[in-house]
């Protein structure tokens, strides 16, 4: 009997592990494939020089922090640098419990400002809206805490642009990434939403927000993490997102039609997963 | 059981080398090719760059850069240079590249089955304007495949032969799925001179029942949205008669929509009544008119602009702000907010945001 029993665990325990594998591989033999066409594309339809257009859309950029007093100044000044002809940016401070506010009006001269904005999606009561008057294009949102979604749906609400880009707080973006983002919006009217690659910067030598060498980290819990982005991002999303069935566009760097993001919703308030949990209301 | 379990397992492991060896093989091969361009900069930068600015002779630098044919590596090598320049440095940097023979190797490949090659090489020929490619470019159009006829139509757009126009903008429409801001894009590559042919057609439309239906077998709307977007790029004030005869004719909000965008960048007025565009029930035509009065200094339009401040939709308000902001009408907006009537909140934006310090007269 306990023969029996172990005999099926095993059995399942190798198909489990077969059909995952068969599942990943073909998924990698599709990003191979998916990779190289898009590096087709960007050689023949040159986006670098078609971009310095005024043909682009322009783009709402929104930040919400919570507890970023680290790495909030140092990430917005990286932003601020992105190669793209018209953006604004729009931080949301997520009620704060640490100095991110202080840090902020520091270094951005802040101003407050009476920015008037449609309430399309319900959000926390937010206390004060600021302008920097260093930055003409940044703006920040001091709201009462709500959660990330909370924060996302507030910046949405401020938006004055077309397109909404949602990036973390503690992510760096490359100086070309928003061009290549934005040019499917671009060259297909049927896209309403798409995702960047994220990678982990541990261990890279970073300077003034940018990412000047990739470096292996020496840790080994980092190495795993490195291994798992690759496996989402390269092969998992690209693969996906091939075959016409992506689930999910990252939290941390995704870019939006903001009038579908609105129809849909906005961002589930009460879930962690709502970065996944908006791509499915926007695919029914 | 287990002899499938062990046959599946050894598959897996041989599709999982070959993924890996498909990688590091692909990978390499980038590797190898960035090695082989940063060595051609380092060796002919310089050639080139002394060629262009007419310190060497076309001969001279020919005679460089002939002993190092490598047609793929070359291409990558010019392409920054034929983006950089134009007018004389740029028909200089064609006929030294038409001497390598960049031009017939890559029009050789025009023909190749391979999807890739035939695609680089149109998009290189473009890039030199070489009209000799014109006719197997327009092949390249007529196929079903979305990125051929994508790379085809900016191909034939950068050599700039308006006579391929039609079959360009008939295959954008038909079989692409291009926004109007990217076949807008495309289409401006042609030049200016496009213009004059735009307000051909569409005249010809405005005199005979579809012609242009007809002529590119889609959607009227579709067409003059493209065709009004170029005359908005190049503030085309020439095409402001046209307009108003479509705006007179057409009902279409697309179309209506596309012309007040290209009115404001146009900047120049109209002979029609806009009364009735800012009252209409599309806010986007009532946001776009509202921006158009600002641009042209509509005054007599004032009353009107301040009750679309408190429209149901708020990009109307901002833009009936902005416009009064643009007319000088600061003092009605003061009032505005010192009784705070309706429009109050969206005047204090406007202002605030025009650095309008409401405690002081003047900026």
């Amino acid at each position: 009997m306990l023969r029996n029993t172990l005999l099926t665990i095993d059995y399942i325990a190798i198909v489990y592990f077969i059909i995952i594998n068969i599942t990943y591989i073909f998924l990698n033999f599709v990003a191979f494939f998916s990779i190289r066409k898009n590096q087709l594309k960007e050689e023949v339809l040159d986006i670098e020089k078609r971009f310095s257009s005024e043909f682009y859309k322009p783009l709402s950029i929104i930040v919400p922090a919570y507890n970023e007093q680290e790495t909030i100044t140092d990430n917005l000044k990286s932003i601020l640098k992105l190669n793209y002809p018209e953006f604004e940016i729009i931080v949301v401070n997520d009620g704060s419990t640490d100095n991110t506010m202080k840090k902020l009006k520091e270094e951005f001269n802040l101003k407050t400002f009476n920015r008037s904005y449609n309430e399309d999606i319900e959000t926390k009561q937010i206390k004060n809206i600021y302008k920097s008057t260093s930055h003409p294009e940044l703006f920040i949102i001091d709201k009462e805490n709500g959660g990330k979604g909370d924060a996302l749906n507030a910046g949405v609400n401020l938006s004055g642009y077309p397109l909404v880009c949602n990036v973390d707080a503690d992510s760096l973006i490359d100086s070309k990434a928003l061009l290549s983002i934005v040019a499917p919006f671009v060259n297909d009217w049927r896209v309403v939403a798409a995702g960047g690659t994220v990678r982990i910067a541990n261990s890279s030598k970073v300077q003034d927000g940018k990412v000047k060498e990739v470096r292996l980290s020496k840790k080994y819990l980092v190495r795993m993490q490195v291994i798992e982005y690759l496996r989402a991002f390269l092969f998992g999303r690209v693969g996906w997102a091939s075959l016409n069935s992506l689930l999910i566009i990252s939290g941390a760097f995704g870019v939006f039609k903001k009038k579908h993001l609105i129809k849909a919703g906005g961002y589930n308030t009460n879930t962690v997963g709502e970065d996944m949990e908006l791509v499915l209301r926007l695919n029914r | 059981m287990t002899v499938y379990l062990k046959l599946l397992i050894y598959i897996l492991s041989f599709s999982s080398f070959f993924l890996f060896l498909a990688l590091i093989i692909f990978h390499l091969r980038l590797k190898y090719l960035e090695k082989q361009i940063e060595l051609f900069k380092a060796k002919y930068s310089s050639i080139v760059e002394s060629y262009i600015n007419q310190e060497l002779t076309l001969e001279k630098a020919f005679t460089y850069l002939e002993n190092d044919k490598n047609y793929e590596v070359m291409k990558k090598f010019f392409k920054p240079y034929l983006n950089k320049y134009d007018n004389e440095k740029f028909d200089r940097l064609k006929v030294l590249i038409k001497k390598i023979g960049l031009n017939d190797y890559y029009y050789k490949k025009l023909n190749s089955k391979n999807k890739k090659k035939s695609l680089k090489a149109a998009s290189f020929l473009g890039k030199l304007e070489d009209r000799s490619a014109l006719n197997k470019l327009e092949k390249l159009l007529n196929s079903n495949d979305r990125l051929k006829i994508i790379t085809s139509a900016w191909a034939i757009s950068e050599i700039g032969d308006l006579s391929y126009l039609k079959p360009v903008i008939k295959a954008l429409l038909n079989k692409s799925e291009m926004t109007y801001e990217g076949t807008t894009e495309l289409l401006v590559n042609f030049g200016e001179n496009i213009c004059d042919k735009l307000i051909d057609y569409i005249n010809k439309d405005l005199k005979e029942k579809d012609y242009l239906v007809n002529k590119f077998e889609t959607d009227e709307y579709k067409i003059l949205s493209v065709f009004i977007d170029i005359f908005g790029f190049y503030r085309y004030k020439k095409s402001i008669k046209v307009l108003e005869r479509i705006l007179k004719k057409n009902t279409n909000e697309e179309v209506t929509i596309h012309i007040f965008k290209a009115l404001v960048k146009i900047g120049q007025p109209i002979n029609i009544d806009l009364k009735q565009f800012l009252q209409n029930d599309s806010w986007v035509i009532r946001s776009q008119s509202a921006k158009y009065i600002g641009v042209i200094d509509a005054t007599e339009h004032t009353q009107t602009l301040s009750y679309l401040l408190y429209d149901e939709n708020w990009w109307v308000g901002y833009y009936a702000a902005q416009s009064l902001w643009k007319m000088n009408k600061i003092e009605l907006m003061r009032n505005i907010i010192k009784n705070n009537n309706p429009g109050t909140e969206m005047c204090s934006y406007v202002l605030a945001q025009n650095n309008y310090n409401l405690n002081m007269e003047g900026t």
